[in-house]
């Protein structure tokens, strides 16, 4: 700890202020804590199928792997596998993987792949949930229901309060009880909770620790920079291999069949009425 | 200072608008803090507010609401706690103090697992499109967007593909209609009530035999959204040009689908030389594929003449000069006990003209004349089908029964002016089919099936016509012989019989065995008499003009498939064994004949997936291969054959190779090999005003093809960019006026380019440009010429109500004394989104270009076509959906 007083000490002088120099101690910093967390084991497991219906419908396994005090949570294209199966024999493939590790202080840790590998921090906006008064069962947890507003969609989801953690499958989070349901408005992303395991030790294999360990950071408006540049040349490619005579609509925004459609730095307010 | 103001400002209201509940939660078996949920709970356990415990412990939640509430804190692993408060005036700070919580028991922390399967699975070997992300909603029918669906190309004739592969049925929520003949749905039915276009790759049509089948089998099924369902929808198409070119198109869907009951109705009529009739064709034509469902592969509707010839030179849609017209009427009703009955039936009228105007030089052995040929083609078709199937479904057996009738009659006007002199013919063909067909299948197990098929067909097709033409007399010797008549009749019985048992292993390795009897009854007889201009008949000798001609054939088969894939590797093998008896009133003949196929396949990104296929097969020779007396053929063209009963073997070889990513970098080569060792060749005997054809039997002939396409996406043209290029190579051998054989050798070479933009903008082009050299060789002549294509297309989206497209063509066919021939066509669409309405506006040939010329040579002539197109014209349309 001392090390980071002494660290913000250095940040308050004057000449010390320059961008250089935050960049480092911002990655040192970085470095120091997912080393830390990455020690970590892990007392609950839940599995989520993810159901995409953004065009072609397919079906995604995502892992939240969860602590009293922080969460880990990753996404792997093969979606018959159970984490223990996964964990066996996990292969760190570019094109398969997207993670989020969430430390205490509500920071999305992300590595995703692109065309190259990016390691971003998020620092997502606090989710403001309406929580309603129907209530449904879903794996033997009685769960709430309860709305709220994040980046662009509106989702409902199903809290479970028996489960006092406050997380949820991917970025939704936040809520008085463990999330193991929830959809957008348009149908496009249906999370349902497929697995609940709690009190076993489960840890993150080893491959995404040392990935995430390694890996320099950018920030999130950065990376949202380069996956908006991404999809935009991803969309010029697909229209283009098309045969001749093809003709397509006017451009829907790029950002439409993703999950997270605005953010905050666009100046957007989203209420529920 | 001022936004530090501001923010005090607010949180001061904010406080004093609440009432606060706060405290500190304190874990009693460590120091440390913990993090817990804190819930405010109304009388009906209906959370009011909630918030978390901080780091160091210390919670507090907010309401405006008055009463009796229980503060619920709860912690992972720990017991929870309930405190009532009561809320009693607004803006209360109620202050709970320290509030401990215990820890569970060691015991009652015990490891907890629920699981559940996945609520979907990921539907294996289906594609699903929704439509919703798709289309634009100016689509006029399925087709337009089924083009628009990645991995989905659509041809001119309406036939579909998925990747490579042929589509073989399009159904509407898993029921098919058209059957191959899929076109008369897919280029009427309306896009609106679409939900999701669903691609099933091996597809069974057979329910039981899904799994254990190996079927490479594409279908396309259609749903529909919930709220097009029980009730009655549709729209309507209506277009036309002005009152002097006289061009209309109308077409109406009606469409009401209930979970037992589907009706759909529809009417389609144009004259716009728009092509959606092509569906008729492939719904009358009988089934070939040689699957467990089916027996019977060479059965084509019988066809002895044609007295129409549609143009093959050029576009179709610039020279269609048509009158078409459909009604279709369709229903398919589930009974309560697992029967299900289908019933389509269509009707339609085409009328196509043609017209063609050729200048035929002849050079061979000192005999040198020149042709010149005026020919319009008129041709009027009524096509009827109705199909029937009732389809009883067991617990794990199925009987289908189907069956098909269809009728045409078929209306020849032609008018030919040869070298100045005018010939008029007249014909009237008419075909009526029959076609039977029951199949019982029983599922043994899961691996495991039995299927049984039995077929029966018949088909009957009268053929008369006559012909105006000076050249009779030079034939029979009448000096005033002025008509010819001919009439033919030709009829066909199959009968078949097969059995198959199916075995699958996993579903990569199964195995399949047919046996089966099949027998084929032709009959022929053909007459041709000859008139004066009054109308009297002559006698003439006529023994070589008229035919009676019987042909059976007896076919006992077996057929063995089995197919594997391992790892990367792929492989299948086929054996089909024949026994066949032919007989003819010439000749019998009977023999025994092996084919096998072998197929070899490896899949890998990194280097490249290939595919080997190697087939011997033996084809027969049928009715209009065996008649031994000419037929007059029409268009001064006499018939015989001098080959009798034959199967014809032949080899086949194909190899494909492609490596890369289709939307980044991809290369696609393929290569195939022919050779016939027998095949049918024919020996002509000219003369400058007629032509007898008599086929011969030749040895050794071999076709060589070759493609090879690479595409890259170039960044910074954002725009994709193909190189296209092809190579064939044929040889032949025919014989003029009973000489010795000649040997030709054609060859041809395309080379070209594609380009498409990608562009996210309000504009989009597409160009591209190619060149077919052509090269004949052969002892007699030899030439080589060089035909050239190119275009530009642009789009325009003003908005997302209103969009342009403009096409431009340009052709420059090789040896003509055209230079270039260009085509301009525009297409506007607007949506009114208000009244569920599109209005288009079409404009076609803008430059008017009237005719377009083909070259073409063979060992012995030279010919020049002058092909005439459709002149300019600008339809105004509308589309409604109700």
């Amino acid at each position: 700890m001392t090390v980071f007083k002494s660290l913000g000490c250095l940040l308050k002088q004057p000449n010390f202020y320059n961008m250089k120099v935050i960049k480092v101690i911002i990655l040192y910093f970085l470095l120091f804590t997912s080393f830390t967390y990455s020690q970590e084991k892990y007392k609950g497991l839940i599995e989520y199928s993810l159901i995409k219906n953004t065009g072609s419908e397919e079906v995604i396994k995502e892992y939240l792997l969860l602590n009293e005090t922080n969460s880990f949570y990753f996404t792997y294209n093969k979606n018959e596998d159970s984490f223990e199966k996964l964990s066996q024999n996990f292969e760190f493939k570019y094109s398969n993987n997207r993670l989020n590790f969430r430390n205490t202080n509500n920071e999305f840790f992300e590595l995703r792949t692109l065309k190259n590998l990016y390691y971003t921090i998020d620092k997502s906006p606090k989710i403001e949930w309406k929580i309603g008064k129907e209530k449904k069962e879903i794996l033997g947890y009685n769960c709430v229901k309860a709305e709220g507003f994040f980046r662009g969609r509106l989702y409902t989801v199903w809290f479970a309060p028996d489960i006092a953690l406050g997380y949820g499958p991917w970025k939704l989070n936040g809520l008085p009880g463990l999330i193991l349901e929830a959809v957008d408005n348009n149908n496009y992303f249906h999370y349902i909770a497929t697995r609940i395991s709690l009190n076993s030790e489960f840890a993150v294999p080893k491959v995404l620790q040392d990935k995430m360990s390694t890996e320099t950071p950018i920030t999130y408006k950065e990376f949202i920079r380069v996956e908006d540049d991404f999809f935009i040349d991803l969309r010029n490619k697909v229209k283009a291999t098309y045969p001749k005579g093809t003709i397509f609509k006017e451009e829907s925004s790029i950002r439409d069949l993703l999950k997270e459609t605005s953010f905050e730095w666009d100046g957007k307010k989203e209420k529920l009425k | 200072m001022k936004q530090l103001c501001c923010i005090l400002i607010i949180f001061c209201i904010r406080v004093s608008a609440q009432s606060e509940i706060k405290g500190f939660v304190v874990p009693s078996d460590n120091p440390q803090s913990l993090k817990a949920t804190v819930t405010l709970l109304n009388e009906n356990d209906e959370i009011e507010a909630f918030g978390f415990s901080d780091k160091a412990g210390s919670f507090s939640i907010f309401t405006n609401k008055l009463g009796t509430f229980k503060i619920q804190i709860k912690a992972f692993n720990y017991n929870s706690k309930n405190i009532t408060v009561e809320i009693s005036a607004k803006n209360q700070i109620i202050n709970l103090e320290n509030i401990e919580l215990d820890k569970l028991k060691e015991i009652d922390i015990q490891p907890v697992v629920i699981t559940r399967t996945n609520p979907i699975t990921t539907k294996k070997d289906t594609v699903e499109y929704k439509v919703q992300n798709f289309s634009n909603s100016t689509e006029l029918n399925v087709e337009e967007l089924l083009k628009k669906l990645p991995g989905i190309t659509v041809d001119s004739e309406g036939k579909i593909k998925f990747g490579d592969k042929e589509v073989e049925r399009v159904m509407v929520e898993n029921d098919d209609l058209f059957e191959r003949g899929y076109q008369t749905l897919t280029q009427n039915m309306p896009t609106k009530p679409l939900d999701k276009v669903q691609v099933l790759k091996n597809h069974s049509r057979n329910k039981l035999l899904k799994g254990i089948e190996n079927s490479e089998s594409v279908a396309i099924n259609l749903t529909l959204k919930e709220n097009a369902k029980s009730k009655w929808f549709g729209n309507t198409v209506l277009a036309s040009t002005s009152y002097k070119e006289d061009m209309q198109q109308a077409k109406i869907n009606l469409i009401n689908f209930s979970k037992r009951k589907k009706i759909y109705a529809l009417f389609n009529y144009n004259n716009l030389g728009l092509d959606e009739m092509k569906g008729v064709e492939y719904l009358i034509s009988p089934s070939l594929k040689n699957d467990v469902e089916n027996v019977g592969t060479n059965l084509k509707t019988l066809s002895i003449i044609n007295l129409h010839s549609k143009n093959w030179q050029f576009e179709d849609k610039r020279t269609n000069f048509n009158n078409d017209k459909l009604v279709s009427l369709n229903y398919i009703y589930n009974f309560r006990k697992n029967w299900k009955l289908t019933f389509v039936t269509v009707l339609n009228e085409t009328e196509n003209h043609n017209f063609i105007n050729t200048y035929y030089k002849f050079n061979y052995n000192d005999v040198n004349f020149t042709n010149i040929e005026n020919k319009i083609w008129k041709q009027n078709r009524q096509n009827i089908v109705g199909k029937l199937e009732i389809l009883k479904e067991y617990k794990n057996a199925s009987l289908l029964f189907h069956n098909k009738i269809s009728q045409i009659n078929e209306d020849n006007n032609n008018s030919f002016i040869f070298n100045g002199k005018t010939n008029m013919q007249k014909g009237e063909n008419k075909l009526f089919a029959n076609e039977n067909r029951m199949v019982y299948t029983r599922k043994i197990d899961s691996t495991r099936a039995f299927v049984a098929v039995a077929k029966y067909m018949y088909q009957n097709r009268p053929y008369f016509f006559a012909e105006e033409n000076e050249v009779f007399q030079q034939i029979t010797g009448i000096s005033d012989a002025k008509e010819l008549t001919q009439s033919i009749n030709s009829k066909m019985q199959f009968g078949g019989l097969k059995f198959s048992f199916l075995k699958s292993w996993n579903e990569n390795k199964t195995f399949e065995l047919q046996l089966g009897d099949d027998f084929r009854r032709d009959f022929m007889h053909s007459k041709i008499t000859i008139y004066n201009e009054l109308g009297q008949n002559f006698l003439f000798d006529d023994s070589r003009f008229k035919n009676s001609t019987d042909y059976f054939r007896n076919n006992l088969f077996s057929q063995l498939r089995f197919n594997d894939k391992r790892n990367r590797w792929n492989y299948g093998i086929t054996l089909l064994n024949q026994y066949i008896a032919a007989e003819s009133n010439f000749e019998n003949k009977t023999g025994f004949y092996v084919s096998p196929i072998i197929s070899l396949g490896y899949q890998n990104k990194k280097s490249g997936n290939f595919n080997l296929s190697m087939n011997r097969r033996f084809s027969s020779t049928g009715i209009t291969d065996i008649f031994t007396n000419y037929i007059y053929q029409g268009n001064r063209n006499f018939k015989q054959n001098n080959t009798g009963l034959q199967q014809l073997p032949e080899y086949t070889v194909s190899f494909l190779y492609n490596l890369g990513d289709v939307l980044s970098e991809y290369l696609n080569f393929g290569i195939f090999y022919l050779r016939n060792e027998d095949y049918l060749s024919n020996n002509m005997i000219v003369h400058p005003d007629y032509t007898f054809n008599q086929s011969i039997l030749v040895k050794n002939n071999s076709n060589f093809s070759a493609n090879l396409e690479l595409r890259k996406y170039i960044k910074h043209l954002k725009a994709r960019v193909s190189i296209l290029n092809s190579f064939s190579h044929s040889g032949y051998q025919n014989s003029v006026n009973n000489n010795a054989l000649i040997k030709t050798k054609f060859s041809s070479f395309k080379t070209g380019f594609e380009m498409k933009s990608g562009w996210t903008k309000k504009m989009n082009y597409e160009a591209g440009y190619e060149w077919v050299f052509n090269n004949i060789n052969s002892e007699i002549n030899q030439s080589r010429y060089i035909d050239q294509k190119g275009f530009l297309n642009l789009y325009y989206n003003f908005n997302p109500l209103f969009r342009l497209e403009s096409y431009f063509e340009l052709y420059k066919f090789g040896n003509t004394s055209q230079k270039t021939v260009q085509f301009l066509d525009f297409k506007l669409n607007y949506q009114l989104k208000d009244y569920k309405m599109n209005l288009f506006l079409i404009a076609n040939n803008l430059l008017n270009s009237d005719e377009i010329q083909r070259y073409s040579i063979s060992n012995i002539s030279e010919s020049l076509y002058m092909q005439k197109l459709l002149p300019r014209h600008i339809v105004l349309g509308i589309n409604k959906s109700f």
